[in-house]
């Protein structure tokens, strides 16, 4: 079993490490919030019986995870901006088009908790009735959610 | 730029951070066996603590009544059987309290992580309710424990103390206003940001 689940992981790990970019910004931080999400993981794994897809179940309690524990936040680390990796992150030529990606990843990263989980699943292109699923609500209050996630984005980019 | 835009370079982006923060198959093997490993640990610790502690709570059950047959036979050739059970009322206080905390600090920190396999919307909701229900219920069982710990602490530790019993009963309901308002300070300080957070998160998929 244990080795069945390593392998789940292995496979699983970019998914993972996405929730953690998203939700932490020192190094420590996502080394933290990483461990936290496999230990949760292999606590529910006896329980998870294949309903829904490996992603999304992961993806389920990754983001329950980042957005209900209670973290060991540190003096420095509430101080502390975006980790430097978070600026090093674009791979486009053209650079004013690089800035504008980077305002925008930056911008997700101001939203609230819920709103960036909503973002991250429609990013990794998830259907409407998916994001639903992982978050409790209904397909159209996903949409009217991504409207406003548009319209806070627009803003907050906008403000600089 | 627009959301749907930078869609397009989402996966680029993920790509690249991916190949930063890759880790590797043996340093992910390890974390992953540190993990369960420490979690089966944890239970083996776990159900060695429980048996542990029945058995210490079985030491203490012989103990006690042997203490307590002890005060109860000098209580009897002394003639002085009240205080000989009022002794064994403030043991069983000072025990009963010790208890009780231990309990509630375990149990905070893990209220937390417990409901972590349904929707976000039910995680966030469990997570709340269990959290306000805990809360209360710790008050108000100090509001009771408080006062009776504080009187078998002086009591018990300070016994060349001799006030009035209103002198004791002022000092006992000032401690306890303290401790409780210093409880909630520690609340404040520790859970209720974030619980604060949990709520707004709730509300924006409850509006």
């Amino acid at each position: 079993m244990k080795e069945q689940f390593i392998l789940l992981i292995t496979n699983n790990q970019g998914l993972i490490l996405k929730v953690c970019n998203m939700y932490c910004n020192s190094r420590e931080d996502k080394e933290d919030l990483f461990q936290d999400i496999i230990l949760q993981l292999w606590r529910a794994y006896d329980s998870f019986n294949g309903d829904s897809k490996v992603s999304t179940w992961i993806y389920r309690i990754a983001l329950n995870n980042a957005i209900t524990r209670l973290r060991k936040e540190t003096k420095r680390e509430k101080f502390a901006k975006l980790d430097d990796s978070a600026f090093d992150i674009a791979a486009i030529d053209n650079k004013e088009e690089n800035e504008q990606v980077l305002q925008m990843y930056n911008a997700i990263k101001k939203l609230s908790e819920v709103e960036r989980a909503i973002t991250m699943l429609y990013m990794d292109d998830y259907s409407y009735r998916e994001i639903a699923g992982v978050m409790g609500l209904s397909e159209s209050n996903i949409g009217f959610n991504l409207n406003k996630i548009r319209t806070k984005l627009r803003l907050i980019v906008n403000n600089g | 730029m627009e959301l749907d835009e930078f869609k397009a370079h989402w996966n680029t982006i993920q790509d690249k951070e991916y190949q930063q923060q890759k880790i590797s198959p043996e340093k992910l093997k390890q974390i992953i066996m540190n993990t369960t490993d420490t979690l089966g640990q944890m239970r083996s610790k776990s159900i060695y603590w429980r048996t542990i502690s029945k058995l210490t709570i079985k030491i203490l059950i012989g103990v006690l009544a042997a203490v307590f047959l002890i005060i109860l036979i000098k209580g009897i050739y002394q003639h002085r059987m009240a205080d000989a059970l009022t002794s064994m009322a403030y043991l069983f206080i000072l025990v009963l309290f010790c208890m009780v905390t231990a309990w509630v600090y375990k149990r905070q920190e893990q209220l937390f992580t417990i409901n972590n396999s349904g929707n976000v919307k039910e995680t966030l909701k469990q997570t709340i309710t269990a959290f306000k229900r805990f809360y209360w219920m710790v008050n108000i069982i100090y509001l009771f424990l408080y006062p009776a710990y504080y009187y078998a602490i002086i009591k018990v530790l300070i016994p060349y103390w001799h006030p009035s019993p209103q002198t004791i009963f002022i000092t006992c309901a000032l401690a306890t206003v303290i401790s409780i308002i210093g409880g909630h300070w520690y609340y404040k300080v520790k859970f209720f940001t974030k619980l604060k957070s949990l709520k707004a998160n709730l509300n924006l998929l409850e509006s």
